[in-house]
């Protein structure tokens, strides 16, 4: 399986869709980090380092421009498999259908993981010392708050990272493959939103006292979509509001299983023509 | 070109693309009517327009995935060659499919309108806006969408590759919503901060009038108000402005549908198709 993982994290570098996602990334910290110069220059805003890493994960709160182009680049290079017939030589060589899928999955976990840590080292190192600078101080939550934070940010990409692959094997083309991960990352955005919408409506409500019918069942449920879906993780961590966060972790390996599981029964059964 | 479009329309009809882009709009039509009715039943007056306006931020989305999918379909399947083999020009081809994504973009409009007139008058009310403004409305909705399938068509057209045909097209769609959105969100900031009083340890002061340093003005201003014209970004200002949706509007988005066109009809007449 190491020799199909290096296989395919080296085509994924050699692609020049990993090179536009790769500039992406790059014009999307860019953008971050200039905005961020902007206000400590100007004394606008009030924010500290840890606002600026985990916009890494969402922006404005609801804006998820990584997922979408991560979205873009990890269908492209898992349909080009089929397209390319690289799948059929796979296996024709001798490797097994399990073998195959698990080396696409860690292909694209790394890939997408990678490009988020290239994130958070960049972002870091340039706003810094303007953030210093301009507030006197660095973080203003605890290194362990802002370490978890993170963590469960990447764990929550890997769970996504599964989840496309096995929307990608489920389709089997390149095309429906990417048309299905970029709405399903624009459909999760506004489920999300919406999801927060009714939290902040049912927490207000329970707050006041005020009679709501099913109240805390409701707040209960909308907030267990948010935690469940990686989109939805991705947004609480950029917003800096983790109310669960203990179970965010256990959630993203929960549906990281259960997207490889269906992934791994759907592939061994499908006809690859 | 009567044949290419009958050709057109007949795979349109078997398209299920262009059934997913109906069922969609059909399905948020319903999804708005319900939290129409659900902000109700919390004691929430909910307008019917209040859902009606939705309309305009969903055509960008849902036919970013259509157009790419349909146009591009013709290189995939190598209809187009085809086309141009037995005699059709190729502005004729163009044009065509251009017409077919418009048309296909009215009806999902009207795959949202349907549903939320048929259900949302009994369950929410008439519109409490003048008749006259919600049409007006739809109108300005209708202009943009043909607008947004000239320009899905032209980049559909002029790639071969259907994948990144989809990239692009979605992304672009993304792209602009998000931009009317920032750009709504700076021009509508106030020039000055009203003078306000607050409280702070137990005493009431006064705060005067002050500048608003997030104010937009000057040139910058007037490249964000042409930005926030385009076809994806009116959408946002569409809804922000829908009870006096300004006539430039439409206008700007023939204007873009027409250019887009011409722009189309002249690259892809110089386009190798191998």
């Amino acid at each position: 399986m190491r020799n199909l993982l290096c296989a395919g994290l080296r085509r994924l570098v050699k692609s020049r869709t990993f090179l536009f996602a790769l500039l992406a990334v790059l014009a999307y910290t860019a953008l971050v980090v200039l905005v961020c110069w902007d206000h400590c220059a100007q004394g606008a805003g009030n924010y500290t380092l840890e606002a600026i890493l985990t916009s890494g994960f969402g922006l404005m709160g609801y804006l998820s421009v990584p997922s979408l182009i991560y979205a873009a680049l990890l269908s492209v290079h898992l349909g080009a498999d089929y397209s390319d017939g690289a799948l059929r030589n796979k296996l024709t060589v001798g490797r097994t259908r399990e073998q195959v899928y698990l080396a696409d999955l860690l292909t694209c976990v790394i890939a997408s993981v990678g490009l988020d840590v290239l994130y958070l080292l960049l972002s870091g190192a340039l706003c810094a010392y303007p953030v210093l600078e301009a507030r006197g101080v660095l973080l203003r939550a605890s290194p362990g708050q802002v370490l978890a934070w993170v963590a469960a940010a990447l764990l929550a990409r890997a769970a996504w990272a599964a989840a496309v692959k096995l929307t990608v094997t489920v389709l089997g083309s390149r095309t429906a493959g990417a048309v299905a991960a970029l709405l399903m990352v624009v459909g999760a955005m506004i489920l999300c939103q919406f999801s927060f919408s009714q939290i902040q409506f049912l927490s207000n409500c329970l707050g006041d006292g005020l009679p709501v019918k099913n109240g805390a069942a409701r707040l209960a449920f909308w907030q267990l979509l948010m935690d469940l879906l990686p989109t939805g993780q991705s947004l609480q961590v950029s917003m800096l509001y983790t109310p669960t966060l203990w179970r965010l972790p256990l959630l993203s390996a929960a549906v990281f299983a259960v997207s490889t599981g269906a992934g791994l029964l759907f592939f061994r059964r499908r006809d690859l023509k | 070109m009567n044949l290419l479009l009958k050709a057109n329309f007949s795979r349109l009809w078997k398209d299920g693309a262009f059934w997913a882009s109906l069922a969609v709009m059909a399905g948020v039509g319903l999804f708005e009517v319900a939290v129409g009715v659900s902000a109700r039943r919390q004691g929430i007056s909910v307008p019917l327009e209040n859902r009606y306006f939705v309309l305009a931020l969903m055509p960008g989305i849902v036919l970013s995935a259509f157009c790419s999918l349909f146009v591009g379909g013709e290189y995939s399947g190598g209809t187009i060659r085809n086309k141009i083999t037995v005699g059709h020009t190729r502005d004729a081809v163009y044009l065509a499919s251009l017409c077919t994504c418009i048309a296909a973009g009215g009806l999902a409009c009207l795959a949202y309108i349907v549903p939320m007139v048929v259900l949302g008058i009994p369950l929410l009310g008439i519109f409490q806006m003048e008749l006259g403004a919600v049409v007006w409305f739809t109108l300005c909705v209708f202009v943009m969408t043909g607008s947004l399938c000239a320009v899905f068509t032209l980049i559909a057209i002029l790639n071969q590759n259907r994948a990144v045909t989809a990239i692009i097209c979605i992304t672009l769609a993304y792209f602009l919503l998000f931009l009317g959105i920032y750009l709504n969100s700076r021009l509508t900031e106030l020039e000055i901060i009203p003078a306000r009083e607050y409280i702070e340890n137990g005493q009431i002061l006064l705060r005067e009038a002050e500048k608003n340093p997030a104010y937009v003005s000057g040139l910058k201003r007037t490249v964000y108000q042409a930005l926030y014209c385009l076809p994806g970004c009116q959408a946002v200002q569409l809804v922000a402005e829908a009870e006096n949706c300004p006539w430039s509007l439409p206008l700007i988005s023939a204007l873009c549908a027409i250019g887009s066109t011409a722009a189309g009809l002249a690259l892809f007449r110089r386009k190798d198709l191998k």
